[in-house]
């Protein structure tokens, strides 16, 4: 069988599939749109309600090390079960996540188009769409409203203080580095999101430059973990020592705490970058070295 | 700015006129049913979302193409490693839904082998063999890859090989 055949079978299997339009499957596929937009709505819910219990945890922590507002050791077992849930919710984020094809949805893809004019399928992925975007918008405002309070905590601090006021204004100042530059490099990542619409190879092209991007920020981490440390000692284990004269087992025992939370926040964001960002870019100049034939492509990549 | 309206009954005449090309893409990447159907959803809603971006520089389906491939390729790498290789033993069923009698038994058959010819040549290669399939010339493929013309055309010699030989042994039982 010559190509010439093959390429003529293969556009006669298509032109007999690409007829029959049916109202029933039509409506399936509708279903499953929006049943699609229901996990995807249900995994920011989730993600939404993990980050809070985070938030009201790193509160509750900071409320209890400089306010004292309660003793250490009724708010621990707080600590404990806000952390449970949090790990209860991430496992669920990541499940909803993973269950992407959806059961039943067979005669999908044998589905024709609606009529012009006279399904509701366009307004229906418009309207996904849009809730799209303001789902990322939604997710970008909390995390800077999670790096905003950390700030305002800071202030509101320093404005309440009797002594060493000035620490906490340092620490704000040092806080706002890391909220900041997040933003700013939000900002421009979503400037340089790949548009489908452009060649695969440029949508392969900015990925592969994204992916590197995303590397180096986490493999050097130290840009957000270095300033959360330097805060924290300060408005911690520093004032307590300079309030008390001397330096306690305390604020050692602060000290080796803030010091071993971002070693395993840079070591976590390092193996982030290794296990599941570095296997992508090898999948990603792999796919683009296919596709180009470019000897050049198949060097390994590099950060 | 193109009306919501216009935009809309763009998008249902293109979906209707170039639906074929949605279903070739999903049976080259997706094995089962469900991944196709869920793949020709992502690539559907992806036109809807890229449509008011067209400025009318290339033909409807070269442009469909490029959002269809590009989707298909993101798809593809958002699944899980072990899911990623196509097992060569399943049927794609967007290509043979019923079984049939005879003839037409037979090229379902001749299909069936080919898509799993399609389905076995790494992702890259896989985009090419398709736009080849479906009879663009090499300027239109150059123009949906973004490689040049002699670009499309050393890496087709290579792919055409590569699917003449996935396909001797079909040839062979048949």
């Amino acid at each position: 069988m010559s190509f010439e055949e093959l390429q003529k079978k293969w556009g006669d299997q298509f032109s007999r599939q690409g007829k029959a339009p049916d109202p029933k499957i039509e409506m399936e596929l509708l279903e499953q749109i929006r049943r699609k937009e229901r996990r995807f709505r249900q995994v920011v819910i989730l993600m939404a309600l993990k980050d809070a219990v985070f938030l009201c945890l790193c509160c509750l922590m900071l409320a209890i090390a400089v306010f004292h507002v309660v003793p250490l050791a009724k708010g621990r077992p707080v600590a404990v079960a806000g952390v449970a849930v949090a790990v209860v919710l991430t496992v669920a984020t990541r499940r909803c996540s993973q269950s992407r094809v959806l059961p039943g949805a067979r005669k999908t893809s044998q589905a024709s188009s609606p009529a012009p004019g006279d399904g509701p399928l366009p307004s229906t992925i418009r309207r996904d769409s849009s809730r799209f975007d303001a789902m990322v918008l939604w997710r970008d405002l909390r995390e800077a409203f999670a790096g905003s309070v950390v700030i305002f905590m800071a202030v509101f601090s320093a404005w309440h203080a009797n002594r060493y006021a000035s620490l906490f204004w340092v620490a704000a100042v040092i806080f706002a580095i890391p909220v900041v530059s997040f933003l700013a490099y939000r900002y421009r990542t979503l400037a340089l999101r790949p548009s489908t619409d452009d060649s695969l190879l440029g949508v392969l092209t900015l990925s592969i430059y994204q992916i590197r991007r995303q590397i180096r920020l986490l493999e050097n981490i130290w840009w957000y973990v270095g300033p959360c440390l330097a805060g924290g000692l300060l408005i911690g284990p520093i004032r307590m020592s300079l309030i008390r004269g001397t330096i306690n087992a305390n604020a050692i025992v602060g000290t080796v705490t803030f010091i071993a939370l971002s070693w395993g926040l840079w070591k976590l964001n390092r193996s982030a970058a290794q296990d599941r960002l570095r296997p992508r870019l090898e999948q990603l100049e792999k796919l683009k070295a296919d596709l180009s034939n470019d000897p050049l492509i198949n060097q390994p990549p590099t950060s | 700015m193109e009306s919501a309206q216009s935009l809309e009954s763009q998008f249902t005449g293109w979906l209707r006129e170039h639906r074929g090309i949605l279903l070739k893409v999903a049976g080259s990447f997706a094995t089962e049913a469900a991944e196709q159907a869920d793949l020709f959803q992502d690539m559907a809603m992806e036109i809807w979302r890229s449509l008011p971006g067209f400025k009318g520089q290339s033909k409807p389906s070269t442009w469909i193409y490029r959002v269809c491939l590009n989707t298909a390729l993101t798809w593809q790498r958002s699944k899980r490693k072990d899911e990623l290789q196509s097992p060569l033993d399943r049927v794609p069923e967007l290509s043979c839904s019923s079984p049939l009698p005879g003839r037409l038994h037979e090229e379902d058959e001749i299909m069936r082998k080919l898509f799993q010819a399609v389905r076995a040549l790494p992702a890259g290669e896989r985009s090419l063999i398709i736009l080849l399939l479906d009879g663009l010339s090499y300027r239109e493929i150059a123009e949906i890859t973004g490689l040049t013309e002699n670009n499309v055309g050393v890496a087709l010699t290579r792919v055409r090989k590569r699917l003449a030989e996935s396909l001797k042994e079909v040839r062979d039982e048949l």
